[in-house]
């Protein structure tokens, strides 16, 4: 792994750490809200995954241009196709 | 316990309307019944909550049971979900609220008839508009009621697992009014406990390539959903849960609450406790004389079928592939022609309340009528 890369890991899981320590630092973060999470927000250990953003450079990630880009329109619909289809949402 | 007659307010379906509550007929019929109530005694509320945190105490050592032996295949869960099961189980990603269907008829111990863990609704009634109703007609009784309370105290502990800036999305069907009633209630108390909460309908949940995403192209943290997990696992996003990459509330533990194959598998750790009837995944023996054959994934009393000597009821609908279990029969009581169950409510695992609702019919149904009920602290009623 190239000390690039390293760094950049280290930095993402650190923000993330950081983050999940430090109330103070997290409101400084909300004004970036795409930032704010790159996995589950109930997960506390360190992020080292790719961190996952809506399309556009990550301010915390210098090498998110080079990871797969996110299509610009979501993809819609792939949640519902039960209920819709017996006239019954499944809350009971 | 028992069952009164009971004289509507004036405007009554206007009062109602004001809460918001504008579907108490449903489907041509009457959904919110206030010419009735349901009498109890202060020794039966403290039965049903003891019953209530006992409960939900065996649940909780059932989904254990379940998670540490991987029973994946017996539960109907597709093996590949165990790992994220498990994950959000260990991680203890928090619940806010779900619902034990009871018979009770004030004489015996509740018997748990099932428990409607992942997407319970007949939550605004219980928790507010039944309250309404007894501030205006039984001022000086008491319910069984702190779902309001403890729904706000529920929120505030999912905020503190949280940045303060965090969003809560809360998908739900917005055709269906009851659902949508649930949901906007769930968010109205998050927003009481200082949550943001944006709604989106369940079909417009979004998936960028990396995250769950809003209609406006906003990644999704936490989703508090009215739709049930054993259908978004078969369905075209449910691989993506499997990134992590959002919070669910329900969480996806829930999933061996709200599936019926729980009712053996209590039994089978805790065989006559006094509160479970006899349930199997094959019929036996044990069941006696009359049983009730449910669908694993069952919703809404669909698909229930209740057999005994000279006793006979099914309901149609669409569900029972993945299979069924059988439970030992036990009567709903029946006051003025009327079956009447107790759903009680659990709000971040504790005892919170109570809503009565009543059928003609012994299965009970998404549009069987909800009925107030009060107590009278400290006496019979």
């Amino acid at each position: 792994m190239s000390r690039g890369i390293k760094l950049v890991l280290m930095g993402v899981a650190g923000a993330a750490l950081l983050y999940s320590c430090s109330p103070g630092i997290g409101s400084g973060l909300g004004a970036l809200p795409y930032l704010w999470f790159l996995t589950n927000p109930f997960y506390r250990g360190p992020a080292v995954s790719a961190p996952a953003t809506t399309p556009g450079p990550s301010a915390t990630n210098p090498d998110a241009s080079k990871a797969t880009p996110a299509p610009s329109q979501s993809q819609r619909g792939g949640f519902g196709g039960t209920g819709s289809q017996g006239g019954s949402s499944g809350a009971s | 316990m028992r069952r009164e007659a009971a004289t509507p307010r004036p405007g009554w379906q206007q009062k109602l309307e004001q809460l918001g509550f504008d579907y108490y007929n449903m489907d041509g019929k009457a959904y919110w019944t206030e010419q009735a109530c349901y009498a109890f005694t202060s020794d039966e509320i403290d039965q049903l909550e003891a019953t209530t945190e006992e409960l939900h105490g065996l649940c909780l050592k059932a989904v254990e049971y379940v998670v540490a032996n991987k029973l994946w295949q017996r539960m109907r869960i597709p093996p590949a979900w165990g790992d994220y099961i498990e994950q959000v189980w260990r991680r203890a990603d928090p619940t806010i609220c779900g619902r034990f269907d009871f018979a009770y008829d004030g004489t015996g111990p509740p018997k748990l008839l099932e428990y409607n863990a992942d997407t319970p609704t007949a939550l605004y009634e219980a928790a507010v508009v039944q309250w309404h109703w007894l501030k205006d007609v039984k001022p000086d009784a008491d319910q069984f009621n702190s779902i309001h309370e403890k729904l706000i105290e529920a929120w505030r502990g999912v905020l503190a697992k949280l940045p303060p800036e965090a969003l809560v999305h809360f998908a739900r069907f917005e055709d269906h009014p009851e659902d949508l009633a649930t949901s906007e209630y769930l968010r109205d108390t998050a927003l009481q406990a200082g949550l943001a909460g944006k709604p989106i309908a369940v079909p417009r949940v979004g998936w960028n390539g990396r995250r769950f995403t809003d209609t406006d192209e906003m990644p999704i943290q936490v989703m508090s959903k009215l739709y049930p997990w054993e259908w978004m696992v078969r369905e075209e996003f449910g691989a993506h849960v499997l990134t992590d990459t959002t919070a669910f509330i329900e969480p996806a533990w829930k999933m061996i609450l709200s599936n019926k194959m729980l009712l053996p598998l209590l039994w089978e750790g805790f065989p006559g406790h006094a509160n479970l009837l006899p349930a199997f995944d094959t019929q036996h023996a044990d069941l006696g004389s009359a049983f009730v054959k449910k669908p694993i994934f069952g919703r809404e009393g669909h698909n229930v079928t209740i057999v005994g000597p000279g006793l006979f009821d099914t309901a149609a609908g669409d569900y029972g592939s993945e299979g069924y279990v059988w439970q030992a029969y036990q009567p709903l009581p029946v006051f003025d022609g009327n079956h009447a169950v107790v759903g009680s409510w659990v709000i971040a695992g504790r005892p919170a309340g109570i809503g009565m609702r009543e059928d003609e019919r012994r299965i009970t149904h998404n549009n069987s009528r909800f009925v107030p009920h009060y107590f009278e602290p400290g006496g019979s009623p």
